[in-house]
């Protein structure tokens, strides 16, 4: 990056160093609940910004950054919602329904490549979890988001991030996350 | 009649995370159970869990991993065609 150049106020990294800022600072005046519920929406972009950036880059290889803005926040919701439900190899084999089609297909898919393994899995539900308190944190003023909640999904947004900057992008179990979210998009 | 369906739904499935979180040592829990989306979209209940405040820290990974594994597979036994999402927080709420 040429000198002087800001830095991508959206690279995952700063978002979690950010978010990681956020739930250990004294506030500076301010209740700690709103700089939780500060951490918990960056940690939440933090993640989502590291899944899309895997899914552009198996779209567009080296110019993948240019499609991280296709990506839709439902398409990597739903997608996570289907390797969760369907992508354990013990899951249950959908029924024969033909509304069920699609579940079937997925989990066959899963079936034969061994299934989703646990790490895929984990940053899937972390994925879930830091949508859902997100959401809270930006938009309930009732509800509230305590620290320690905060700590927890700042850790899981790193954990995320870590996944999809890691070679497991490659592997056949997240390959089906990457191509369900852009199917979806 | 799908209203009452869904609620006998979480109210079994409820019972069945308060069994497996017993199960991997975590029956101290607080356990609250709410939809997030139901059918025709994707069915996603959120799962709260209340434990004791780990103080300055947070709870450990392997903790929220056992616990996370445990919740999904609650589900998947209850409600097959449904997902879950954890949501930790401390028993006492904190500052």
């Amino acid at each position: 990056m040429p000198k002087g150049k800001a830095k991508d106020p959206l690279d995952p990294k700063f978002l979690i160093k950010h978010a990681s800022g956020l739930t250990s600072s004294s506030g500076g005046g301010r209740p700690p609940t709103i700089d939780a519920r500060r951490a918990a929406s960056a940690a939440y972009y933090a993640a989502y910004h590291a899944a899309t950036g895997a899914v552009s880059e198996l779209l567009f290889g080296e110019q993948w950054l240019h499609g991280v803005r296709w990506l839709s926040h439902k398409a990597v919701i739903d997608a996570s919602r289907l390797v969760s439900r369907l992508g354990p190899l013990n899951s249950q084999q959908p029924s024969g329904d033909p509304d069920r089609v699609r579940d079937r297909s997925v989990w066959s898919i899963f079936q034969e490549i061994g299934g989703a393994q646990p790490d895929l899995l984990y940053a899937m539900e972390g994925l879930r979890s830091l949508r859902a308190e997100r959401e809270i944190a930006d938009y309930d003023r009732v509800q509230h988001v305590p620290r320690a909640t905060a700590r927890a999904l700042v850790r899981q947004a790193d954990l995320v991030r870590r996944f999809f900057e890691s070679p497991r992008t490659a592997d056949a179990d997240t390959r089906v996350f990457l191509a369900l979210a852009a199917l979806k998009t | 009649m799908a209203t009452d369906t869904r609620t006998r739904d979480l109210s079994e499935l409820r019972d069945k995370i308060l069994e497996s979180l017993q199960g991997v040592g975590y029956g101290n829990a607080g356990v609250e159970v709410v939809w997030l989306t139901v059918p025709p979209e994707e069915a996603e209940v959120l799962v709260e869990v209340a434990l004791p405040d780990p103080g300055k820290g947070t709870w450990s990974q392997e903790m929220t991993n056992k616990i996370s594994t445990a919740i999904r597979e609650a589900t998947a036994a209850v409600m097959p065609w449904a997902v879950a999402t954890t949501r930790m927080v401390p028993i006492d709420g904190d500052a």
